[in-house]
């Protein structure tokens, strides 16, 4: 019962109903114009809105996010906790996004100048990429355990809660 | 961090360029964001600034038609997506996550990911320069069919759509990363409700950016298997529409407006009350007039094809005329706030109540624009440009200041001098009346916009002259900034972490923050946590209050 309340709305968290709130205002705008107008590209555009905006609704009230769930799965309720410890999540200096984004940048210039750009492009774009994937791999695969002791310990402290 | 486990990032030695080039940290991407964008700005400016040479008499002068097209295309495009919306990213990426508490961005490597992504879109786009036909020259609106090879054949304007494309995709991540960081990464405490406005107006610009950005970036790779590939979606001879064009355009077009208003809302509304010594007025009702403004910036899109005869005139007037209400909201809020308060006037001060009286005026003339009726009399006339630079100028520039000089001391542990400070800001706001003020009477008295020349006889020349004139008064204070901005970079960093009083959590950390954002972090039980520890520290000091004998 609370999913289905949290689903429509009721008792989703301030996230959830923002996105809410604008698909429900974006369905009727559509309308209106789609009766106003009989002018299909607009109202599709406008129900597109309304689409995107009811999925992420939906999406956020089916998580059940308060909006604070941290990046190692603990949440925290209690609004006076310290903040989360973000140890191991903050990436260390790397070249990879500069690499991605000027590979990706000059692999696209062969839609003007032909393919002679791709080839130059899609090296440091592989090289970037590669070493984004390898270090994001390596933080999760070091965080793993650390998030499972979190979890541990956060549920051992709301049983004791409960009791 | 109070739980004092983060990591300290192995960072390159201080000076390197490496230190730029591999950064994943908020603050420094922030920073790079807004060089980045103040370069292009100046480009944008000197092509303003021959642009209004040209016009400052009848006759051609200084350009040709073929430069003067190419210059307000870029123009256009440097201004709006090269300098405003990266500016926007710019203060949001320094300030979201030490306003909402977090240490860094959710997204770190995207998020520097996005920044280079703009950085060669940019470049990109400028690189039109170095081809033989030049830059592209469709106008930054790039209506169909003249963005079409039989209009313009230039190699630029494939530059121009290739670069917009990659920018576009840019702001999408960093829209993406901003939502994110916002949702999942705000301290305890920090409900969604004491956010300050400045994270909330950034909160709604990116869920603009995710709904507005793809339309225009479909758009542009529509335009290029046009020009490229032999598609024909805005061919009219080939079976294709010109006005799904102006549809695609426009749906992005107008949030881009609002894209580059809210979030100098967002700054107004840290400024004031920090200078007021006043809580903001009506907090809840700025967060709804934030969310309506971004609401109804999705539904007006074609108020700008009115002259088009395929829209409904009706529907777009009412739902633009609507938006002046929460935008008045806001207006009435700040100046209720600063009522009744304690008021200084530093320079940030300053271009904060300059930016109500210049925004309220652009809003205004938005509300005659937005009547069909006169639309049709003042469409594409310099009524328009007026209007619009009144409200990116006069407004969204004024806010980029005020926020420029109020966080500048957090950012780079220095105080801008005050001097220089007031110098740019008399010097900007006499150069916006006199540049942009003879431009409505110009529009109502029908002179074209996009047009190199006028005839002498129909006596346009002296407010022609005065809005030149005008422009170099901007061109001054500009300079003004930058000669205070490279003196004080010159002296040792001095600045306490709250220099104004400040209520927000930046205010809490030292000026720079260091690379974790906080050591430590106040409890957060109001929309002022910094306020409410100070007030705390205060009556500690005092000592215990004594009842009454």
């Amino acid at each position: 019962m609370r999913r289905v309340l949290a689903l429509v709305g009721v008792r989703s968290p301030t996230e959830a109903r923002v996105f809410q709130g604008i698909a429900a205002l974006a369905v009727v705008v559509a309308g209106v114009y789609w009766f106003v107008s009989y002018e299909p590209a607009g109202t599709l555009l406008l129900s597109g809105f309304a689409v995107a905006s009811g999925l992420i609704g939906l999406l956020l009230a089916s998580a059940g996010s308060d909006g604070q769930a941290s990046a190692t799965g603990a949440r925290t309720r209690d609004p006076e906790r310290p903040l989360l410890d973000e140890r191991g999540r903050i990436p260390s200096p790397t070249l990879a996004p500069f690499a991605v984004g000027v590979g990706a940048a000059v692999a696209l210039l062969s839609l003007v100048f032909g393919p002679a750009p791709l080839l130059v492009g899609v090296l440091p774009f592989a090289w970037g990429a590669a070493d984004w994937l390898r270090r994001a791999s390596a933080e999760l695969d070091a965080q793993e355990p650390r998030a499972r002791a979190m979890t541990e310990s956060a549920g051992r402290r709301d049983t004791t809660v409960a009791r | 961090m109070t739980t004092g486990a983060i990591t300290v990032r192995p960072v390159p030695p201080a000076g390197s360029a490496l230190v730029w080039l591999t950064t994943t940290d908020h603050k420094r991407i922030g920073i790079m964001y807004a060089v980045a964008a103040f370069a292009f700005f100046m480009v944008g400016g000197v092509l303003a600034l021959l642009m209004r040479a040209e016009l400052a008499q009848p006759g051609l002068q200084v350009m040709s038609v073929e430069s003067y097209d190419q210059s307000f295309t870029m123009h256009g495009t440097i201004m709006m997506l090269l300098f405003g919306t990266p500016m926007v990213a710019a203060f949001a990426n320094y300030l979201v996550p030490l306003q909402v508490g977090a240490a860094d961005m959710v997204f770190p490597r995207l998020n520097a990911l996005s920044f280079w992504l703009f950085l060669s879109g940019g470049i990109i786009v400028l690189s039109g320069y170095l081809t033989q036909s030049g830059p592209a020259d469709v106008g930054w609106t790039g209506y169909a069919p003249l963005n079409e090879p039989t209009f313009s054949s230039s190699t630029g304007t494939d530059l121009w759509i290739v670069g917009l494309a990659l920018t576009g995709i840019a702001s999408i991540m960093g829209a993406v990363n901003f939502v994110a960081t916002i949702f999942t990464r705000r301290a305890p405490g920090m409900s969604m409700f004491r956010m300050p406005m400045f994270t909330w107006t950034i909160l709604v610009t990116s869920l603009l950016i995710l709904f507005a950005f793809p339309a225009i970036t479909a758009a542009l790779a529509m335009l290029l298997l046009d020009r490229r590939f032999g598609a024909s979606f805005f061919v009219p001879t080939e079976g294709g529409d010109p006005i799904l064009w102006q549809h695609l355009f426009w749906f992005f077009g107008h949030p881009e407006v609002y894209i580059l208003a809210l979030p100098f809302f967002g700054i107004l509304s840290e400024v004031i009350p920090v200078f007021s010594r006043k809580p903001l007025f009506g907090y809840r009702a700025m967060v709804l007039a934030t969310i309506l403004i971004g609401f109804l910036s999705m539904s007006v899109w074609a108020h700008h094809m009115f002259t088009t005869g395929v829209i409904s005139l009706p529907f777009f007037s009412i739902t633009s005329f609507l938006i002046a209400v929460p935008t008045g909201i806001k207006i009435f809020n700040w100046i209720a706030t600063m009522i009744g308060g304690r008021l200084t006037f530093p320079t940030a001060m300053l271009f904060a109540t300059g930016f109500i009286y210049l925004f309220t005026l652009g809003g205004i003339t938005g509300v005659i624009v937005a009547s069909a009726p006169l639309d049709f009399h003042l469409q594409d006339t310099y009524f328009v440009v007026a209007h619009m630079h009144n409200v990116l100028v006069g407004g969204s520039l004024m806010g980029m200041f005020a926020g420029l000089y109020f966080w500048f001391p957090k950012m780079t542990g220095r105080r801008l001098g005050e001097r220089l400070g007031k110098t740019h800001f008399w010097l900007w706001t006499i150069g916006f009346v006199a540049t942009f003020i003879p431009q409505y009477e110009l529009g109502a008295d029908g002179m074209p916009r996009r047009y190199v020349d006028y005839s002498p006889d129909l006596g346009w020349g002296t407010l022609n002259l005065v809005s030149t004139m005008g422009s170099l008064l901007l061109g001054l204070g500009f300079l003004a900034f930058l000669v205070n901005v490279g003196l004080t970079l010159r002296r040792a960093p001095d600045q306490p972490a709250d220099p104004w009083g400040g209520n927000s959590l930046e205010w809490w950390t030292t000026s720079p923050p260091p690379e974790h954002d906080f050591e430590s972090l106040p409890p957060i039980r109001s929309t002022r946590p910094v306020y409410d520890a100070r007030i705390a520290a205060e009556q500690a000091r005092a000592g215990p209050v004594t009842g009454e004998s």
